[in-house]
């Protein structure tokens, strides 16, 4: 994580302009087609068209690193349904690693579930990259959120990289004090004095509040201003048009689920297993010598 | 207790809350960094469950994954839930008196761990196919190549790692909580912070414990 306040990355793309609403809808849309779909070809392609939008907008880079977090989920997702399907027998074998038998109902399982999370992790992550946070807050206030809870997360969105700067520090200071930077013993030398300063500044930050009048009933306004344009509405009718006649057409082709008819090509069952699996050991190896030091 | 109730002033609650936050998403950060095997996301929420009050605490919870769906990826947004539910656990017990001495806030931090993973196992298996991307799906594999359901592995593996955190978080908190201006938590009767070795101990036994317990009733049901 860096010091970087959050996800969003500014530019001037139409997915920017958007109102934060209009990108809420569209979200919510595709979370609800994407769900149902049993078709891990669909569902990696869905993904790659948020990777083609990220691009367009400008803000791939950024993408990529938002995307690399979800990643050994789906590996491990992958390789647990492979090698132990979730759904009721009959399973089809593919072929043994030592202990283990892949299936092809586990295989096809887990590209879904793999690819799933993969789609709805892209359009999320998209959607929060173009979307200003205060942006999202005001335009929620509009349809009647509560104001704290707006001004409790914006106000929680900057202090987190104030704190983890301050972090950062503490446990280096620790450091140059011959403090061994792994393990619990590091725990509490780190966190007390995280915790002490934290509690000192909510002490001035309350009194600051205070001095501003924050529990005032006045109307409250905003630096930034929001609204919903000819073009939002636009959008929002084609989508939700759009998201009704797939919903249709995805449920006349059962949801494109070939889980039980599906047999992999032999060449290509041994790559994904073998990615699969590589990719699964490797994070486990990884978490272990991480553990262990 | 038997001191006159007074309130909270608002602004302390409208900054109590974000800090909480903001340590919670912090405390993930830290862990990350020392190479430790838990998570440490809910310690706020449990300073200001007991300080505040459950409800106080739920919203911490959900601003929190709100915070780390902006500053990570929207997938966690549904852990809010297990956040939330650990707020009024941890709340209401110590309203019941679950915080007045040590065994009994032990007791508190493995309700919670129990409770909180009875959250999270239909999150992961419905969202997430089993997986969590974390070091419990290493014990995942091993509990579903003994025979277990997806369900029961993943739940025997991650109520592991959440009893280390849980039992943990707890006590942290308890520090914090003796930190804050007394005025704020008068409210609340909560225990001296313990030595941290012997609750290092007791999470240790705890979490072994379970683990063997876990693997011989799997192995029993086959």
């Amino acid at each position: 994580m860096s010091a970087r306040a959050t996800l969003y990355t500014p530019g001037d793309s139409i997915l920017h302009r958007l109102n934060p609403l209009t990108k809420v809808v569209l979200l919510v849309e595709l979370l609800i087609v994407v769900f149902p779909l049993m078709n891990p070809f669909i569902l990696f392609a869905l993904a790659g068209v948020a990777v083609i939008l990220a691009v367009l907008a400008g803000v791939f880079k950024e993408f990529l690193k938002g995307m690399m977090i979800l990643v050994p989920a789906a590996f491990a997702m992958a390789f647990f349904q492979t090698f132990w399907p979730a759904i009721p027998p009959p399973h089809r074998p593919i072929m043994k690693i030592g202990p283990l038998t892949a299936y092809h109902e586990g295989l096809y399982y887990g590209l879904v579930f793999a690819g799933r999370i993969l789609a709805m992790g892209a359009f999320a992550l998209l959607m929060v990259q173009v979307t200003h946070p205060v942006d999202l807050f005001v335009s929620l206030l509009k349809i009647k959120i509560p104001y704290i809870v707006g001004f409790m997360t914006l106000v929680t969105l900057q202090l987190v990289p104030i704190l983890m700067k301050e972090a950062t520090t503490i446990i280096q200071a620790q450091q140059s004090r011959g403090m061994k930077a792994r393990g619990l013993t590091a725990l509490i030398p780190s966190m007390i004095p995280l915790f002490a300063s934290s509690m000192e500044r909510v002490q001035q930050l309350a009194m600051s509040l205070e001095a501003r009048a924050f529990g005032s009933s006045g109307k409250k306004t905003s630096l930034r201003e929001v609204r919903m344009r000819a073009l939002d509405y636009a959008v929002i009718a084609l989508s939700v048009i759009l998201t009704v006649a797939s919903i249709a057409y995805f449920n006349e082709h059962n949801w494109f689920n070939y889980l039980r008819t599906y047999t992999f090509p032999v060449e290509l069952a041994a790559v994904l297993i073998g990615t699969v699996t590589v990719g699964f050991v490797g994070m486990a190896a990884y978490f272990l010598v991480r553990m262990t030091g | 207790m038997g001191e006159v109730p007074e309130r909270i002033p608002p602004t302390y609650i409208a900054v109590l809350v974000p800090v909480a936050a903001a340590i919670n998403v912090v405390g993930g950060y830290i862990v990350n960094v020392l190479h430790l095997p838990v998570f440490l996301d809910m310690i706020g929420t449990c300073v200001t469950c007991w300080v505040l009050g459950p409800w106080w605490g739920v919203l911490t919870g959900v601003i929190t994954n709100l915070a780390i769906a902006l500053l990570v990826n929207p997938v966690y947004l549904p852990f809010a839930a297990c956040n939330a539910i650990g707020a009024l656990v941890w709340g209401y017990g110590a309203k019941i008196g679950l915080t007045k001495d040590f065994p009994r806030l032990l007791l508190l931090g493995i309700i919670s761990a129990f409770v909180i993973t009875s959250m999270a196992v239909p999150i992961y298996v419905f969202v997430f196919g089993g997986a969590t991307g974390h070091f419990a799906d290493i014990m995942t594999a091993v509990y579903l190549q003994m025979g277990a359901q997806l369900w029961v592995a993943v739940f025997s593996s991650n109520i592991l790692s959440s009893l280390a955190d849980k039992i943990l978080s707890v006590f942290l908190a308890v520090l914090i909580v003796e930190a804050l201006p007394p005025a704020l938590r008068y409210r609340v009767e909560i225990t001296k912070q313990p030595p941290l070795r012997v609750v290092m101990y007791a999470i240790i036994g705890i979490v072994i414990g379970v683990a063997l317990a876990a693997g011989f009733v799997i192995l029993t049901a086959k």
